[in-house]
């Protein structure tokens, strides 16, 4: 890696970089906040994809995301990471979009139910497996499991992300653990 | 039957426990009777097994699932910039600057307060003693 990307990455994970560039889309400035999407960006799909199983609802999340942080953004607390801001954004978003019952059946209708279709290339097949298996969990066990086991959130964090207690978060977790190891033991 | 819930009950118990053990959330006590129990039950090892497994496989996982083409990150940004209200922010730096030039005003009356009314005592103090003068020099005529 060269010392131009070292100094990037640095630069990258610098939070007082990233809270300079939140004050200045506060004060109006969009180059900013289109730094701070290009930055992002990737990981907040990454996340949608993950916990919606579906690319289109995935991208359409993605969008929302943004556009609620930059109407949200004077609410941002500068105690937090941008990224866990951005989590919490779109697991909202997501958990307002399974409400929405007729929505998604309109999408199925639309699209079709996307399975995750993973590059081989990627990952080994174990992982490919594991994703697949991922997807076809329960929306709410899977956004828990997603955010727990791959994202590193606590429990305590989760409850508060999707509105829930605890143990809820707990009982979740539990089962989404068990129907993927039922599902890869297949 | 008694027994069989018994032996029911505790191995979901386990389970749970079992949960929190590999999570790292669990007491010493609640640690040695996992332990006692998958001892001698060969579900609930298999249960610890299989679940320590998948938990570190699941870790194993990228935290990106994958790359965005730049034309779709150009193309969610295209949308985004559609959507986000400008002039919202456009009109709260204003009301922003506006209330920041007030401040400014403010801070310099506060700052100088003494000096100005320093001036303005003397002012008045100058207005009515040339007017008093006038005024006396008046009555006295009178």
């Amino acid at each position: 890696m060269s010392s131009q990307a070292v100094s990037l990455n640095l630069i990258v994970k610098n939070p007082d970089e990233e809270f300079r560039l939140i004050e200045e889309a506060l004060d109006g400035s969009c180059d900013a906040f289109k730094t701070l999407f290009t930055r992002n960006v990737t990981r907040v799909y990454s996340l949608c994809l993950r916990i919606s199983a579906d690319q289109y609802i995935a991208e359409e999340i993605t969008q929302e995301v943004f556009i609620n942080a930059w109407e949200k953004l004077r609410s941002f607390q500068f105690d937090s990471k941008f990224s866990s801001w951005l989590h919490r954004i779109a697991v909202n978003q997501f958990l307002m979009h399974i409400r929405s019952e007729k929505r998604n059946s309109e999408r199925e209708e639309e699209y079709g139910k996307y399975r995750l279709n993973h590059d081989t290339n990627r990952g080994t097949d174990n992982k490919i497996d594991l994703e697949n298996a991922i997807s076809k969990l329960p929306s709410q066990a899977r956004a828990v499991l997603v955010l727990y086991d791959i994202e590193g959130y606590k429990h305590k964090e989760i409850s508060e992300f999707m509105n829930i207690e605890i143990g809820t978060s707990k009982a979740h977790l539990h089962r989404a653990r068990k129907i993927l190891k039922e599902e890869l033991s297949k | 039957m008694n027994t069989y819930n018994l032996e029911k009950n505790n191995c979901e118990k386990t389970e749970l426990l079992i949960d929190d053990s590999l999570d790292g959330m669990i007491s010493l006590i609640d640690k040695e009777l996992i332990e006692e129990h998958i001892a001698g039950c060969t579900k609930c090892s298999e249960y610890y097994s299989a679940t320590s497994a998948l938990t570190k496989n699941l870790k194993t996982l990228p935290s990106e699932v994958s790359g965005l083409s730049v034309q779709k990150k150009n193309e969610m940004w295209g949308n985004i910039e559609s959507n986000i209200d400008n002039s919202k922010y456009e009109n709260e730096k204003a009301k922003r600057d506006k209330y920041d030039a007030d401040e400014n005003k403010i801070s310099f009356f506060s700052h100088y307060k003494y000096f100005i009314s320093g001036i303005a005592a003397v002012l008045l103090i100058g207005f009515i003693a040339e007017h008093g003068e006038h005024q006396l020099l008046h009555f006295a005529k009178d």
